[in-house]
């Protein structure tokens, strides 16, 4: 039998961490791995190696776009598949705006999930870049 | 050579000048301009006509005279009559004898009554264009219009147009910046809406998939997830209500050291939650104060909150609250906590609505309510931070209500 994907998620709320395990959960059977912030989300990424990482953007000291350019940066965790999950209302109507929080990405995540996640669309998403 | 203005006129000019730069009330200014121009020339009447930038149309924005009422409700097409001519061809016209001149536009004398016998009409112009024009009628005692008073009429016509080009330019700012200001309240409030449903959304699904496996730990942790945004969205609404009003604080007696110790108690769980470790230093000889008790207990909670969320990532923390007296007529609130302190550049946001570094826990509003209710009672609120050392808030406030 195949080995379990694993799967890290970052996000400062525990709720909301409870709420993406839920529908993971639900989706199949994972290996999932949570860190509460983004030094401790770029150290488990680094030692697990996840098959995919649910960041959430808006976090306290280092927020989700942060953590973002330095996965890509290092070579060991440059290839794992990211989702973010985003709350931000920008003034331009975007969806989401990394340049608003004065941050230039250089490449794009793997998809954005607006908040409130829709529980749907969040099992597309993991489905998609899974390959499930 | 064309005639010196004279020195009534020169009062005038100085005059019309004084209230343009004093007013901003556009159409006050402009009467005013037409009140001392019809004084300081001795006409009969007198008119300032604007283009309608709608219809094209030639619109007596401002009459003076006898028969003002009437001839403000004349409509003219574009090029229609002398002040038409003067607005096309950007130039001024003197006619003292108004029979000979074909341009001159009848209507208006047998509309309204009066006798039109001489015009002086100059044009208001900006360098990009025109605007409309000024014009005077009938000198006193049959006299005759002549160089000098064009001169003088073009002197007070370009300061109309510059009082017209001030007005646009500050409706414009404050369009923008009412725009501005929506737009960034909008955002924000977008923001923190979106991470509330967001729990919801969490709280309830992780109810649905605990009643549908009958797992009772999932049913209470998604129910308590609901209740908890319930709070949260019930206290957004209230912090927003009172950062949207001005009021006056609802004064009464009351025991700071009980208030303060009301919410130690109520944070205590939180604070346990997190290992934080509470204290709360009262201050025995500070008698009763007059203050708004509610208002002043949301800043507390907010701030002792906070304080509670600067530890989270630190070990051994503590959360100190004291009161202090002082000699004079104030009394002060410290909220000290050994969290992680902020950089100078947080800490000049911090008051600034929807500014927040807890992520999707904060609204951006706590710390602008609680600045706003402690001005609303002539008081202060100071920080002094460290990173990587903690924070010290402290509000001062009157003993007694403000006068």
């Amino acid at each position: 039998m195949a080995e379990n994907k694993k799967i890290l998620i970052i996000d400062d709320e525990p709720d909301a961490r409870a709420f993406s395990e839920a529908m993971l959960t639900e989706l199949g059977d994972f290996e999932i791995e949570t860190a509460k912030n983004g030094l401790e989300g770029l150290q488990k990424a680094e030692l697990i190696k996840p098959d995919l990482i649910i960041l959430d953007v808006q976090m306290p000291v280092m927020n989700g776009f942060q953590v973002f350019k330095e996965l890509r940066r290092k070579g060991i965790t440059e290839n794992i598949p990211v989702i973010m999950l985003t709350g931000i209302a920008t003034t331009t109507g975007l969806r989401y705006d990394a340049k608003d929080m004065g941050i230039t990405l250089g490449s794009e995540p793997n998809a954005f999930i607006d908040k409130p996640v829709e529980p749907d669309e969040f099992h597309k998403t993991v489905s998609q870049i899974l390959g499930l | 050579m064309p005639e010196k203005i004279d020195t009534a006129q020169s009062d005038a000019i100085l005059k019309i000048i004084r209230t343009i730069n004093s007013h901003l009330d556009l159409d006050k200014v402009l009467k005013s301009v037409m009140d001392v121009t019809t004084q300081a020339m001795q006409v009969e009447a007198s008119s300032l006509v604007l283009i309608d930038e709608e219809t094209n149309e030639l619109l007596f924005h401002v009459t003076e005279g006898e028969k003002a009422k009437i001839i403000k409700t004349i409509r003219m097409k574009s090029g229609e009559g002398i002040v038409g001519w003067v607005i096309k061809e950007g130039k001024p016209v003197l006619v003292n004898d108004v029979s000979k001149d074909k341009r001159f536009y009848k209507a208006a004398d047998k509309k309204s009554g009066f006798i039109t016998k001489s015009i002086l009409c100059v044009p208001m112009s900006t360098p990009d264009k025109c605007l409309g024009a000024v014009e005077v009628i009938n000198k006193m005692n049959d006299g005759e219009f002549d160089d000098a008073d064009r001169i003088f009429l073009d002197a007070i016509a370009s300061q109309a147009a510059i009082a017209i080009e001030n007005a646009k330019l500050h409706e414009r700012i404050v369009k923008n910046e009412r725009l501005a200001a929506i737009g960034q309240t909008v955002s924000g409030l977008a923001h923190c809406i979106k991470n509330v449903l967001n729990g919801i959304q969490g709280g309830s699904y992780i109810l649905d998939l605990g009643l549908k496996r009958e797992n009772f730990s999932n049913v209470d942790k998604g129910w308590n997830i609901v209740k908890k945004n319930n709070i949260f969205m019930k206290e957004l609404v209230l912090d927003m209500l009172s950062y949207s009003k001005e009021r006056e604080p609802e004064y009464a007696t009351a025991d700071v050291n009980e208030l303060v110790k009301s919410v130690c108690d109520l944070m205590e769980q939180k604070g346990k939650e997190k290992n934080v470790s509470m204290q709360f230093l009262p201050e025995e000889s500070l008698g009763n104060v007059e203050i708004d008790a509610k208002g002043v207990k949301r800043c507390v909670l907010n701030l002792v909150s906070n304080a509670i969320d600067a530890c989270e990532e630190s070990d051994k923390s503590n959360v100190e609250v004291s009161v202090q007296s002082t000699r004079g007529k104030t009394f002060k609130i410290h909220v000290a906590d050994s969290g992680i302190g902020m950089s100078p550049e947080i800490q000049a946001k911090l008051f600034q609505v929807f500014f927040s570094t807890k992520g999707s826990k904060g609204t951006g509003l706590g710390l602008a309510v609680s600045y706003k209710i402690i001005k609303e009672h002539g008081g202060n609120i100071s920080v002094d931070s460290e990173k990587g050392k903690g924070t010290k808030f402290t509000i001062t406030l009157p003993k007694k209500r403000k006068k």
